[in-house]
């Protein structure tokens, strides 16, 4: 494709808000798509959770499938402002945002009433969607524990499933019915080095398809927009590195993250992005940081502020919220490198 | 809530200062801003006014910054902005006192409190608009002097082309840059490149506007254009006797219509004043009479003009008479007005041109008196009354006119000068009342319909020229205000507030088509862009106060 091709496309291929929808045509679901599917045409009367991180295209995917099954009767609530009342007479219940965003004591709120609808004889298909939170031992606990609960199985952002939907993307610009009608020079329009960088092959992975195409979007801004056949690679990352560079971090952040950055490319240069696993904070500590803090400073005034900014750090761990609502442990470990961390390690100075 | 209060941009500083400020950096001044808005914007969305310091600490880890939870918290503590309830929850203050940050440290003349909402922008102040504005209208009209030339060029290579006329909506090409454009929607007119061809003339006069742009390449542009124009007259043997009118094939001032309007002739008349100053010894002089005779055969018994008007003997005994319409009757006016100003025009013309004006001037003047409020006027201008005020707009700018074409009369004309100005001054206050200036064109989009003519009669299709409101009132109280006609505090803070919205509405020096779902597909209108600049050309030009004795605009 000619770089002004793909700067002229650039809305459409690293679309990553709902400003854009593609028709039905969604790469690499089949798995977690026919599981809900069949599980909401059973009558299953589990509820179903669709937990990943965020950004991944859990909303996206819900939204396919209640196209397919042509629900119409399907409004999303939002966790936290669940009404008792709101749950009548639905023929599938869909709740969203249970995730870090959510007030602890309204999250607990609208498990409440969930429970309280459930014990009450509402046994329709029941669908939460959120990232990890969902995972909780006491939300576990709430929801009937796991007897009660059916698991959708997230495909992870990994290389396959990243080159699937670009082409799709690309197929959909050529007006093709399929990316295997595309001619050669519109197969590859990011090279295969920045292609790993943005979505590694990891089983647990930090790569979401917001963060992937958004960054993409914004390495647009480093494209020549010249009639010459041409990629997005290591150039332009290198130029985003640099620009991106992440602006009021105190000292000890800023070492921190130096060290974590060497540290992964080291990783990646003798081994490949299969090598890094998720680092969890006593790993960190020892690694980085034990001479120079305690392992409760590390992670209050280094880790967790970096792991709230998007791209450096991604927490993995699974949010905790309290029973009583009183608390919520945002962003816990173990945790994988963010765009911008994979990005720095891969292609910075 | 209390009373919003006005508060002196003093009372702001001095607040923000104790507020923000202490010892530290400006990033942290800033992030302390942007925390205090983040805090304010939660406490309005909470659904009963409270939050809980989950809320309030989310709020602020959701900020950039690599702030730790403590610091956080800290933060929000030192802004002090929430009260605790008896409940546990906590509800936004509604007035900070500032001793409360600085406990006996502040001087006397500051004040005690302040609202919540000081650090929000300020109520627009009377007779003043935001300073962006105010330096951005000579760029936008830059922008539109450049794109204009654009499409220009590209309009006269289509109508090359196809031999159509081009068309007042215009699809940027896929690149989104012009040339070349692809032609959508309904026709318009040949107008559209008429209307081009006087506002450049109408912005070169304005000497703050300062352009890298080579003026001999637009006025180019513009000759190659006007000659072929010139040609695009019926045949002198035109069955109807319209020999010499403009008419261009596919004359789609109306679609269907197969013979001359009033519109296109008579802005064709105005634009040979323009271009034979321009490009002198072309002969543009030359083919003004029969565009002039044209214009003066369709005026109607009431003095005014409307769409079309032809003599009903020759079109097999139909009436081809379309009522007066107060715009198109003022552009008829308006191209007789330039014989007024232009020195060499043929003296033995000017009595029917003097008739011609003097029977619109009593148009204007008996429909007041007559309360006629369908004319938009009233003589009382009662707020009961339901005035279009776009109609007032361009009466109110025809009255302008008038008064300085009577000024170079040389006879004595039936209408009064002080009744007309009386007249104006009441429009004025009328206007400066009623205008309710809109957040967006679509909220003053103002309708004209009519129908088209062909020979074997007026169509039954009804056609829309949609105006767009807001420009056209500026552009009108911008005259008066030039000539003499003070539009007043409150008339100044709306025309300043639509030369605002103008301004925001401009893309990349034009206008989007006034049809909202066009806008969404990136329609742009030229209509509305000659409009909008004209409107803005003339608010830059009072504002500065530029007015001659000969100064005149169509």
């Amino acid at each position: 494709m000619k770089k002004r091709e793909i700067l002229q496309f650039a809305e459409i291929l690293f679309a990553h808000t709902e400003a854009f929808n593609f028709p039905a045509v969604f790469a690499n679901r089949d798995n977690s798509r026919e599981f809900i599917l069949s599980h909401i045409r059973s009558c299953d009367s589990r509820i179903l959770l669709v937990s990943d991180i965020l950004g991944s295209g859990k909303t996206f995917l819900l939204n396919m499938v209640m196209n397919e099954l042509k629900s119409g009767d399907h409004k999303t609530l939002i966790c936290g402002r669940v009404k008792p009342d709101a749950l009548n007479g639905k023929q599938i219940i869909v709740i969203d945002e249970w995730d870090i965003k959510a007030n602890p004591k309204r999250l607990k709120k609208s498990l409440d009433v969930l429970i309280s609808a459930r014990a009450a004889g509402a046994t329709v298909p029941t669908i939460l969607l959120g990232d990890f939170t969902l995972r909780s031992a006491n939300v576990y606990a709430a929801l009937g524990g796991r007897e009660s609960l059916a698991e959708v199985p997230m495909e992870p952002l990994n290389p396959y499933f990243f080159n699937l939907a670009l082409q799709n993307r690309i197929a959909r610009v050529r007006n093709k019915k399929r990316s295997e009608e595309l001619a050669e020079i519109d197969r590859e329009i990011v090279t295969a080095p920045l292609g790993e960088a943005l979505a590694p092959e990891w089983k647990v992975t930090s790569a979401n398809f917001r963060d992937v195409f958004r960054t993409l979007s914004q390495l647009c801004n480093y494209v020549e927009p010249s009639m010459e056949d041409g990629t997005i690679g290591p150039q332009e990352a290198a130029e985003w590195v640099l620009t991106r560079a992440p602006l009021g971090m105190s000292e000890a952040q800023a070492a921190f993250f130096a060290d974590y950055v060497v540290a992964l490319r080291e990783q990646i240069q003798h081994g490949g992005w299969g090598r890094i696993t998720p680092m969890t904070l006593g790993e960190m500590h020892a690694q980085f940081a034990a001479d120079a803090m305690s392992l409760e400073a590390l992670r209050a005034e280094v880790v967790e502020p970096m792991a709230r900014t998007p791209g450096l750090i991604a927490a993995m761990g699974t949010p905790e919220v309290s029973a009583s609502g009183d608390a919520y442990d945002r962003f816990p470990g173990p945790y994988l490198p963010g765009v911008y961390a994979r990005l720095s390690a891969a292609f910075g100075g | 809530m209390p009373e919003k209060k006005i508060i002196s941009l003093k009372d702001r500083l001095l607040a923000a200062a104790v507020i923000f400020g202490g010892e530290c950096d400006v990033a942290e001044i800033d992030f302390r801003l942007t925390a205090y808005r983040a805090l304010l914007d939660l406490a309005r969305s909470s659904d009963n006014g409270t939050v809980d310091e989950f809320d309030i600490i989310s709020t602020l880890e959701d900020l950039p910054s690599f702030k730790s939870r403590e610091k956080l918290r800290k933060l929000a503590n030192d802004l002090k902005l929430f009260e605790r309830g008896s409940d546990g929850t906590m509800r936004i203050k509604e007035v900070l006192h500032l001793d409360d940050y600085r406990p006996g440290s502040f001087p006397f003349a500051a004040p005690a409190s302040v609202p919540i909402g000081f650090v929000e922008e300020p109520e627009a102040e009377a007779g003043g608009f935001d300073e962006f504005y105010k330096a951005e209208i000579p760029g936008v009209l830059l922008q539109t002097m450049h794109g204009l030339n654009t499409f220009f060029k590209s309009a006269i290579g289509f109508q090359n082309k196809t031999l159509l006329s081009p068309f007042y909506r215009v699809l940027p090409s896929s690149n989104n840059k012009l040339p070349p454009f692809e032609e959508v929607g309904a026709p318009a007119s040949t107008t559209a490149l008429l209307d081009i061809v006087l506002f450049l003339n109408d912005v070169k006069r304005l000497p703050n506007i300062e352009s890298d742009l080579d003026t001999t390449k637009i006025w180019a542009n513009v000759e190659s254009w006007a000659e072929r124009q010139a040609a695009c007259r019926l045949p002198p043997n035109d069955p109807y006797g319209d020999g010499g009118a403009l008419y261009i094939n596919d004359d789609d001032d109306y679609p269907g219509a197969d013979r001359p309007s009033v519109l296109s002739n008579a802005q064709m008349l105005s634009a040979t004043f323009v271009l034979d100053s321009m490009f002198s010894g072309a002969g543009y002089a030359n083919i003004r009479t029969p565009l002039l005779e044209f214009v003066l055969s369709c005026q109607n018994d009431d003095g005014g003009w409307g769409p079309y008007r032809y003599r009903s003997e020759l079109y097999r005994d139909k009436p081809m008479v379309a009522s007066s319409i107060p715009l198109f009757s003022f552009l008829a006016f308006a191209s007789l007005a330039d014989f007024f100003f232009d020195g060499d025009s043929d003296r033995t013309l000017s009595e029917r041109i003097v008739d011609a004006v003097d029977r619109y001037a009593c148009l204007l003047v008996q429909s007041a008196q007559d309360n006629d409020t369908t004319a938009g006027w009233s003589n009382t201008f009662s707020l009961n009354d339901p005035i279009d005020l776009f109609d007032s707009a361009v009466n109110l700018h025809a009255c302008v006119l008038l008064l300085k074409v009577f000024k170079l009369c040389d006879r004595k004309t039936l209408v009064r000068a002080d009744i007309l100005r009386e007249l104006a001054e009441k429009c004025v206050r009328h206007i400066c009342v009623n205008w309710e200036v809109g957040s967006t064109a679509q909220s003053n989009i103002h309708r004209i319909k009519f129908r088209v003519p062909t020979t074997q009669g007026s169509a039954g299709t009804e056609m829309v020229w949609e105006q767009p409101g807001d420009a056209r009132l500026l552009r009108a109280l911008s005259e008066a205000s030039l000539a003499g006609i003070s539009p007043g505090i409150d008339g100044y803070v709306k025309m300043a507030q639509a030369a605002t919205e103008i301004v925001k509405a401009c893309r990349q020096g034009f206008w989007m088509d006034l049809d909202a779902s066009n806008a969404r597909a990136g329609i742009l209108n030229i209509n509305s862009t000659i409009t909008s600049a004209s409107g803005l050309l003339m608010f830059e030009r009072a504002r500065h106060s530029l007015v001659t004795s000969t100064d005149h605009v169509a």
